[in-house]
């Protein structure tokens, strides 16, 4: 599933867990049409879209990691923005003279942009999925797999490397180690946002997150991914396999492993016959 | 104490015809193998892969697709696949097969990628297969031995 907005829907998180700079935004999204401004990702004054950081498709058919002081935009583009399509972009927010974003466009070629003017907007207080501030440019088609960090996932604060890109795109943020431990959260929207998060949803080292939905934000088919595709806690699933094989005393003492996630441990112990 | 451990079985040679496949802009018209048959393997896991060669001069960062499909009923397979290694295009279609890996191409000529993946369903199907699709800009190398799809069966036994 993914998380499918048509222009009415998105959701506000009022206490967001990450206020400047540095910030990285990853997330499928599959715009509905082109040539609109709409707003993936938009962290800003509370109802103010005055001073923002915000991942947007923009009118000129681009993807941008936008940052806004006093109304005025600076931006930074790259890739396209193809209608009914599954795009993968990564948005970084490194310094008040660094802005970068990295695009897997839907045809498998990737694109680069850098944006050095200065800017350092302040008082950013609200969080927004979906739609710009006060449900201005709202984004229309389908978010998935989205995650976010405080920090910049390339520490030199260099263009991000194309291996890179497309193992956070294919492989999923928690397959990068140095990534994974940083993440804010986590939403991989195969569930509705409000109901059933349960293995869909990871919160990193600040509080749970709390979000107020406007409208009846809805679901829709996920972008395809490979199965090795890695989500935070889901068990290895050839150890879910062999558990239910028949092979093992069921009533012996429990296995839990989650390779490749860096919070949880792997624990083994002896199996009874 | 007994333990568990994986047996591999012998590596099983995947009839698909890969030699000049065209290339599509939409990442659609691509190339199916002739099915697999687990009924008589019983693999609890596959390992596959195999090697794909981009043809000549070919259009930089693009990317070659493998699928995988299966069925369900034993008769039927997924997007429309048929049963034999034959063009297939499974327009609308191709979410409903599982991606296995993609595959960012450059644009040197006749170059070779070696691609794999373990196929780790919570449960093997009964009949399954590969599919391909590029968009490389240009028919894939023409020689036949450039190419190929294989897999690896792998039980789980206990000794």
């Amino acid at each position: 599933m993914a998380f499918a907005v048509t222009g009415t829907e998105y959701i506000i998180n009022s206490s967001p867990p990450v206020t400047t700079y540095p910030v990285t935004v990853g997330a499928w999204v599959r715009p509905a049409a082109t040539g609109t401004f709409n707003a993936v990702w938009h962290l800003s004054q509370t109802g103010n879209d005055a001073d923002r950081f915000a991942l947007y498709q923009w009118n000129t058919n681009q993807w941008n990691t936008l940052v806004s002081v006093v109304g005025a935009d600076s931006s930074c583009l790259a890739g396209t923005v193809t209608a009914n399509a599954w795009i993968f972009v990564l948005a970084r927010w490194i310094s008040s003279a660094n802005r970068r974003i990295g695009v897997l466009n839907s045809n498998g070629s990737t694109a680069h942009a850098q944006d050095t003017t200065s800017a350092a907007p302040t008082s950013l207080a609200q969080l927004t999925i979906g739609a710009a501030s006060l449900g201005g440019d709202p984004f229309s088609g389908q978010i998935a797999e989205l995650w976010y960090t405080n920090t910049d996932i390339q520490a030199d604060g260099a263009q991000l490397q194309d291996s890179t890109l497309r193992q956070l795109a294919y492989g999923g943020p928690f397959s990068v180690p140095h990534i994974a431990g940083d993440i804010l959260e986590y939403r991989s929207f195969r569930k509705h946002p409000f109901l059933g998060e349960a293995g869909e949803v990871y919160y990193g080292g600040k509080a749970i997150q709390t979000w107020a939905p406007t409208g009846t934000p809805t679901i829709a088919p996920h972008p395809p991914l490979p199965g090795s595709y890695i989500k935070p806690n889901a068990p290895v699933p050839l150890l879910k396999r062999l558990l239910s094989s028949g092979l093992f005393d069921p009533t012996g003492p429990a296995v839990i492993a989650t390779l490749g996630n860096p919070i949880f441990r792997v624990q083994r112990q002896p199996w009874r016959f | 104490m007994a333990t568990v451990t994986p047996s591999y079985g012998g590596a099983t040679t995947h009839t698909i015809t890969l030699a000049s496949l065209a290339s599509d802009t939409n990442l659609i018209a691509g190339r199916q193998d002739t099915v697999i048959d687990n009924g008589s393997e019983l693999a609890d896991v596959v390992v596959v892969g195999g090697k794909v060669t981009t043809g000549t001069s070919p259009t930089a960062a693009r990317q070659i697709e493998v699928w995988a499909y299966y069925t369900y009923d034993g008769t039927t397979y997924t997007a429309g696949a048929g049963a034999s290694d034959a063009n297939f295009s499974p327009t609308g279609e191709k979410t409903l097969m599982q991606l296995v890996t993609i595959i960012p191409t450059d644009g040197t000529s006749n170059h070779t990628y070696e691609w794999g993946a373990v196929l780790a369903f919570p449960v093997m199907p009964q009949k399954w297969g590969i599919f391909i699709v590029h968009n490389t800009g240009v028919n894939l190398n023409s020689t036949g031995g450039n190419h190929e799809v294989k897999h690896t069966p792998v039980k789980f036994v206990s000794a």
